[in-house]
């Protein structure tokens, strides 16, 4: 059987809103692909930018990073410094021609499950028509 | 128009003229400049003695070590009101701006001297030249001529900030004959204060000479061969390893980044060992894997680390034993990140780096 792929997804999840979020989305049985690797994180901030750039050289498909809304940081300013270096790291991508699409920077609440959902959904298809991500395979990293 | 002072002298003996005055009426307490160590070695050293000026070379056409790197060093516990003169190009000054940024180094300590900069030649042509006196006329010459130079630094070729910002005196070189013109923009009041008792013949001209407008013209198109050289990011990841897949991992691109400041850096640390396991576990699932791995990891991670402060110096070219063309890569994808922010490393002294800030509104179509 030609089974379709799935890419895998490595997510970022900030403690205080996008993990509650996957949370509500698991504990509400919503249906999603089983395409993402969670790691939970304080904020959206902790995620150095060479974390994204490693998981990118060692194989992952994508890479997503959830947090709080602009505004509703726990920690108040966390997420817009997040925003900014997230925006550095996708420019440096774009310059490198490493596929930029491959990163994705989400603002997923706690309260919105079905959101997750729909961003994982979203990201995963959009994933699937990109395709495996060719670093996997490569000797030189 | 700016206010310029002419010394009927070369560039060389006018401003060893003035450094020699700062040092007399104890303006400052010493001098930074570039000062001959050796048959044909020249390195940034600090001048206290007069006789010893005789033997520096402020503008040699060489930059042995960026002098932001170096200074940086040599600041470390340098009392306040002790002011030191530095004789720098305005790439090393840029980098000392964001050094300073980021808590490394004390500006209003210093009395700074810059250039209308024509360049320098790469480390290796300027050390190992046969003939040094036609290696530095012809610098003399395409400066002159506010011309590109192919044998000096590709980086210098293709630099766009060869106007010093922020200098308190700058000398200019371009556009001027060094061997009989010493023209000094005063750009300061503290540089009119510390001068005030020389005697200066003054007159009015535009620092935006014909030369100089004419050498922009010429570097822009140098920057933009430069940039297309790299077949990046068109060859994707395949054109990274082509770039890249020639780096030996000796790291002497960092040793002399003047941007990279860390005492530890995270390449060295335990983070960035690849044990037996890992590197099994990867050889496993891709066939094999090059031992130790991340060396596209190393440079990438690099750009995410030095790319907004990058100032285009290309001292990182100079040292790369394998001849990567590293500023091209750095050069051209700090700018990309540069240009996002708005951004110019080293243009001004009270502006944050970007990642240091944010505003509230911005980047929403970075958000998904």
């Amino acid at each position: 059987m030609n089974e379709e792929f799935t890419p895998k997804i490595v997510g970022f999840l900030c403690n205080w809103c996008s993990y509650a979020g996957a949370d509500l989305a698991g504990v509400s049985r919503l249906q999603m692909p089983p395409s993402l690797r969670t790691i939970r994180v304080m904020c959206s901030s902790r995620v150095d930018p060479l974390f994204i750039i490693k998981a990118l050289l060692y194989g992952a498909d994508g890479v997503l990073i959830a947090g709080c809304h602009p505004g509703d940081c726990h920690y108040m300013k966390g997420n817009y410094y997040a925003r900014r270096r997230f925006a550095m790291v996708k420019s440096l991508l774009e310059a490198t021609g490493f596929e930029p699409e491959r990163v994705q920077l989400s603002w997923v609440s706690a309260s919105e499950g079905i959101r997750f959902k729909e961003t994982i959904e979203e990201f995963t298809n959009k994933l699937r028509k990109l395709g495996r991500n060719k670093a996997a395979k490569k000797v030189f990293v | 128009m700016a206010e310029i002072m002419k010394l009927k002298k070369s560039a060389d003996a006018g401003i060893k003229d003035i450094l020699k005055y700062l040092l007399e009426k104890k303006k400052v307490t010493g001098a930074f400049l570039l000062k001959k160590t050796g048959a044909g070695s020249v390195h940034y050293s600090l001048v206290t003695n007069n006789d010893e000026m005789e033997r520096s070379v402020p503008f040699a056409p060489v930059m042995p070590e960026n002098a932001a790197r170096m200074l940086t060093i040599f600041m470390k516990q340098k009392p306040p009101g002790e002011p030191l003169a530095v004789v720098v190009r305005p790439c090393e000054l840029r980098a000392l701006v964001e050094l300073s940024k980021l808590g490394q180094v004390d500006l209003s300590q210093l009395f700074v001297i810059s250039v209308s900069c024509p360049g320098v030649y790469p480390i290796k042509t300027y050390l190992k030249a046969e003939k040094p006196d036609e290696l530095d006329a012809a610098y003399k010459k395409s400066a002159a001529n506010g011309e590109i130079q192919k044998d000096l630094r590709a980086t210098c070729n293709a630099c766009e900030h060869f106007l010093p910002i922020g200098a308190d005196i700058t000398v200019l070189l371009v556009g001027k004959d060094m061997d009989s013109a010493c023209d000094i923009v005063m750009n300061t009041e503290k540089a009119r204060d510390y001068l005030s008792g020389m005697e200066l013949k003054k007159a009015e001209e535009d620092t935006e000479s014909k030369a100089v407008v004419s050498l922009r013209k010429k570097r822009d198109a140098e920057r933009e061969k430069l940039f297309s050289s790299l077949p990046l990011p068109d060859a994707g990841m395949d054109g990274l390893i082509q770039v890249l897949g020639k780096c030996i991992q000796c790291y002497g691109c960092r040793s002399v980044c003047p941007i990279c400041y860390c005492t530890l850096c995270y390449f060295d640390s335990a983070n960035n060992e690849s044990p037996a396991p890992i590197s099994e576990n990867e050889a496993g699932k891709r066939g094999a894997v090059k031992v130790p791995s991340d060396t596209l990891f190393y440079h990438l991670g690099r750009i995410t680390h030095i790319g907004i402060s990058c100032v285009g110096c290309g001292a990182c070219s100079d040292v790369c034993p394998a001849e990567i063309p590293l500023p091209a890569l750095y050069y051209r994808s700090g700018k990309m990140i540069q240009d996002m922010f708005e951004y110019t490393p080293g243009k001004n002294r009270d502006e944050e780096r970007p990642l240091s800030v944010f505003k509230e509104e911005e980047l929403g179509e970075y958000e998904h």
